[in-house]
């Protein structure tokens, strides 16, 4: 799984890479007072790699993102971040008898938000509390974590209030499972690298087209 | 007017109750238990594609099948209330394909712990062998018959989780009883396993006990004990 990913990686790298080299505008060293912040909601591709009792036992499907982002000094951003995916139980013998999963992750996000050409573009890192709400056998039980990622992410302004983004997401979950020592490799976390796109609503008169 | 309200109390009554009867299963948060271990025949050769079980109060919990070597990895959940019991080579109501040739292996806690590894090593499964001993009450004599058979059950049951456990079944199950003159005969079915020996101890009319030992060389035999 982990060599499908390796183009996307290419890819994303080399945009960032190339949108670092542009000039930066005047209107990213100035002081906004209407750029209030923005909310980005969107598709979430989640992809586990490595191995871990996720990425050998099931399969992931697509979920949702919603990140409120607060800009407070010039350039730096903290919010409110949520996001879930599905999955389902591929393996029962390596994960337990149920069959399926849904992950939800209620964090925080800080990070720097700088403009180029009319794309914003930041990078953060993040912090939430992940709970696998697991189904089957006519009952339900979590599996949680503590979640850690870091996003660069890259929009393209549409006008003054909307945008479309793209976010690569490198993540980790270090699960709470209580499992014995011969099990800690694989069942004390979790490795993703997520993929996330959709819209990005501007709030505030700052994020005028070039 | 009143119908309709007691029909809908009865309605949502059974509703309710229905509710409280399906979720009898109450998974343990944040937790898996590792079953390890490996099947072979009495011969020594590793047995593949033996289902092993995990279940609390007949709630199925995980399940796996011995690898070609015989050896067997499952991670199971584990309930909050209900002690956990191992199934080896035992369909409890939940349709595995199990080998119907071979004895299988049960394992029963009385009650709940937090061990979170079983290891329950190299499990011998014999194949079964069928006894069918007759006890053949001869006409004329007025003898009064008492006996046991000790046999190896096909069926073994084990304590799970208990200090220095018994590593087998070996004469682990009997059957007693008596019969008078006036008995009639009587054939018991006896399920065991092929290479074992079962154990006969009576005593006629009341005097010293005897026994007699008879070995399952066959997959079906026959046995008749005449008094």
């Amino acid at each position: 799984m982990f060599s499908n990913i390796k183009p996307i990686l290419l890819f994303f790298f080399i945009s960032i890479a190339g949108l670092a080299q542009e000039t930066p505008s005047p209107e990213n060293e100035e002081d906004d007072p209407h750029k209030v912040g923005n909310i980005i909601i969107g598709a979430y591709l989640p992809i586990s790699f490595g191995d871990n009792f996720l990425n050998n036992g099931m399969d992931l499907s697509a979920g949702a993102k919603v990140v409120f982002k607060v800009n407070t000094y010039p350039g730096i951003y903290v919010g409110p971040y949520f996001s879930f995916f599905n999955g389902e139980v591929t393996d029962q013998a390596l994960l337990g008898n149920y069959e399926n999963t849904t992950n939800f992750v209620i964090g925080g996000v800080a990070g720097y938000d700088f403009y180029v050409n009319n794309f914003d573009i930041s990078l953060g890192l993040g912090v939430g509390y992940s709970v696998y709400a697991n189904r089957g056998l006519g009952d339900n039980f979590n599996d949680t974590a503590t979640a850690l990622w870091f996003s660069p992410e890259v929009s393209y302004r549409l006008n003054t209030y909307l945008g479309i983004f793209a976010a690569p997401e490198i993540r980790h979950d270090f699960m709470n499972i209580d499992v014995p020592s011969e099990l800690e490799d694989t069942f004390g976390g979790v490795n993703y690298f997520n993929l996330s796109f959709g819209l990005r609503i501007n709030l505030g008169t700052g994020y005028k087209i070039k | 007017m009143k119908q309709p309200f007691f029909k809908f109390l009865l309605f949502f009554t059974i509703l309710t109750l229905t509710g409280c009867l399906g979720d009898d299963v109450d998974i343990e948060n944040d937790r898996r238990i590792l079953v390890k271990g490996k099947v072979m025949d009495n011969l020594g050769n590793p047995l593949p594609n033996i289902s092993i079980v995990t279940s609390a109060h007949l709630d199925l919990l995980g399940q796996t099948r011995s690898d070609a070597s015989g050896n067997f990895s499952l991670i199971s959940l584990d309930e909050q209330f209900d002690p956990l019991d191992i199934f080896i080579n035992v369909d409890n109501f939940y349709n595995l394909n199990i080998n119907d040739d071979y004895s299988s292996r049960s394992y029963f806690s009385e009650i709940r712990n937090n061990i979170l590894l079983h290891d329950l090593g190299t499990i011998v499964l014999g194949k079964k062998a069928l006894l069918n001993f007759t006890f053949n009450n001869l006409p004329g004599d007025e003898n009064t018959l008492v006996y046991k058979i000790k046999f190896t059950p096909a069926n073994c049951e084990l304590p799970l989780n208990v200090f220095d456990p018994p590593e087998n079944c070996d004469l682990g199950a009997d059957i007693e009883g008596d019969f008078n003159p006036n008995s009639e005969n009587r054939t018991l079915n006896i399920e065991s396993v092929l290479g074992t020996k079962i154990i006969l101890e009576y005593s006629l009319n009341f005097e010293p006990t005897q026994t007699i030992e008879i070995s399952l060389t066959n997959l079906e035999s026959n046995y008749v004990f005449e008094y």
